[in-house]
């Protein structure tokens, strides 16, 4: 469980650059949740999920995993951070070793893990992310497909077996095909690991796919939080922060406002077929 | 659009001779790339906006990034700020002409790349995956005001996305895969086809994906609607034709 309580950040503080990101942030989520976190650029969404694990001292509050005050002196940051595993936007920038068997090995044996141990979880992490190790492990990461290399990336970070996924705008780059993929990936690992799921994303479509909980981030606030189907229920506010609904909502809504008696709480395309066929159908 | 490694970003750099062919030619308006006489002459009717807003902007205030590129050209000064005052305009930055770009939100950035790039007199704007780090307000921004260059200015707009809801606002799509142009067609045509669209890594945009769920459960829903505006207005010609 990661409890943050009242937390502010400011970036560069007391200088003519001085950025506030966080202005009294306090939420809690839950093992095994599934979690959106949306807002405009600047909102503070990136800056907040790098102080669950420590990479990010915040100017003021608290970050409490299962209880543990994340920057008390005597914490084990690495341990934390082991827990809790952070996927940055374009990840497979940050891939450097000459095979992927050892990219993916590199947290484990920084974990103190022997080379058989860490080469034992790669390989199991790379099966996770639906690569085959036999056929992957000896190549080198530059010469995959983008698609692939993110894989990779986060086969890095599953290796490390965290309990909470966050991943940061994951599906940014990649073509359909490689979205689509990705997100059931993710979900699949939710599913299988009991892993707590973060996405970060832009793509409101994506979030209501992923998501059955959504945060949203305004100027360093949370701004609304609740059951995925409610926060895009409330379609004016998210407009009035730019952030718009899902295509599929979006023609609900609509419709609703030419008086068509549609609901308007629905997400996925299932769902707005089901409902459109009710009131459109013969 | 197409698949991540098909080509689009290298085709791209290709037609204002960022890269040159190993064979083949490209000619705009007469002037083939290859030729370093009229190199010059091309890039400054084929302009280019990159992915990330961040890199692309050289100047520590607005107006002087957006000059860079007439500057160059040995313009004279009134000329310049005017090209600048216009640019800045057309891309409704032009209260933010003494900002620091390092300040703006990503959707502003790329504004101003493009008013650089429309500083030059462009026939062309190419936008390679210019919207993809930004939010859906930078992404909105963008969009419109391609599409008002596009038709108050007459500029050639081509637009690489993985965003297929985008594709769909252009009059033509493109699609390759493996280096190779595999698809040329009208919007309507183009996203009619699901299986094809798979085959190239592609996907329906959520509209068209919507419709043709709607379809496979026997609702006729007429015409070929990829937009929310359009399925919104096939579905209240159904609903008309329904009611009593």
């Amino acid at each position: 469980m990661i409890e943050v309580r009242d937390l502010q950040h400011v970036y560069l503080q007391h200088s003519p650059l001085e950025a506030v990101a966080l202005r009294g942030v306090s939420l809690v989520i839950g093992d095994g949740e599934r979690v959106g976190l949306i807002g405009p650029t600047g909102s503070g969404k990136s800056t907040l999920v790098q102080t669950f694990n420590g990479l990010l001292r915040p100017t003021q509050g608290t970050v409490l995993v299962n209880g543990t005050d994340v920057f008390a002196p005597s914490t084990d940051r690495r341990r934390i951070r082991q827990q809790i595993a952070l996927l940055f936007q374009y990840p497979e920038q940050q891939l450097f070793e000459e095979t992927v068997a050892r990219d993916v090995a590199f947290g484990p044996r920084n974990l103190g893990l022997s080379e058989e141990e860490a080469a034992g979880r790669a390989r199991e992490a790379l099966r996770a992310v639906g690569l085959d190790p036999d056929h992957f492990s000896p190549r080198s990461p530059f010469t995959l497909s983008g698609g692939e290399m993110r894989r990779v990336a986060l086969a890095g970070v599953l290796a490390m077996e965290p309990r909470v996924l966050i991943l940061d705008e994951p599906t940014a780059g990649l073509d359909p095909q490689g979205k689509a993929d990705f997100l059931r990936l993710a979900l699949d690992l939710h599913a299988h690991r009991d892993l707590t799921l973060i996405v970060i994303s832009h793509s409101m479509d994506e979030v209501a796919q992923v998501a059955e909980r959504v945060i949203v981030l305004d100027r360093g606030r949370v701004v609304m939080d609740d059951a995925t189907r409610a926060v895009f229920a409330r379609a004016e506010e998210l407009e009035r922060l730019h952030l718009g609904l899902p295509q599929t909502a979006q023609v609900l809504h609509r419709l609703r406002a030419r008086g068509v008696p549609v609901r308007t709480d629905l997400l996925t395309l299932e769902e707005t077929r089901a409902e459109l066929l009710r009131v459109f159908g013969g | 659009m197409g698949a991540n490694g098909s080509g689009k970003s290298t085709l791209a750099k290709c037609l204002n001779g960022l890269l040159l062919p190993t064979a083949g030619r490209v000619v705009v308006d007469g002037l083939d790339t290859a030729d370093p006489a009229t190199i010059w002459a091309v890039r400054q009717r084929v302009g280019m906006v990159f992915q990330n807003p961040d890199n692309q902007l050289v100047a520590t205030v607005v107006e002087e990034d957006v000059a860079f590129g007439p500057e160059n050209l040995g313009l004279p000064s009134a000329e310049i700020r005017q090209r600048v005052a216009d640019a800045l305009r057309v891309v409704g930055m032009w209260e933010y002409r003494r900002h620091e770009p390092h300040l703006l939100s990503g959707g502003q950035k790329q504004r101003v790349a493009i008013a650089g790039i429309l500083a030059m007199r462009p026939r062309c704007l190419i936008l390679d995956e210019a919207t993809a780090m930004l939010d859906p307000q930078g992404r909105l921004e963008v969009l419109d005001t391609v599409a008002r260059l596009n038709r108050d200015e007459g500029i050639t707009i081509v637009h690489i996305t993985h965003a297929m809801e985008e594709a769909v606002l252009a009059r033509r799509v493109i699609a390759l895969a493996g280096g190779r142009l595999v698809l040329d067609e009208t919007p309507a045509s183009a996203f009619a086809r699901p299986d094809r669209l798979r085959d190239l890594r592609l996907a329906l945009p959520p509209v068209a994906a919507l419709v043709h769920a709607l379809r496979t459960s026997g609702l006729p829903v007429p015409g070929q609607p990829l937009t929310v505006a359009e399925l919104v207005s096939a579905l209240n010609a159904i609903g008309a034709a329904r009611a009593p």
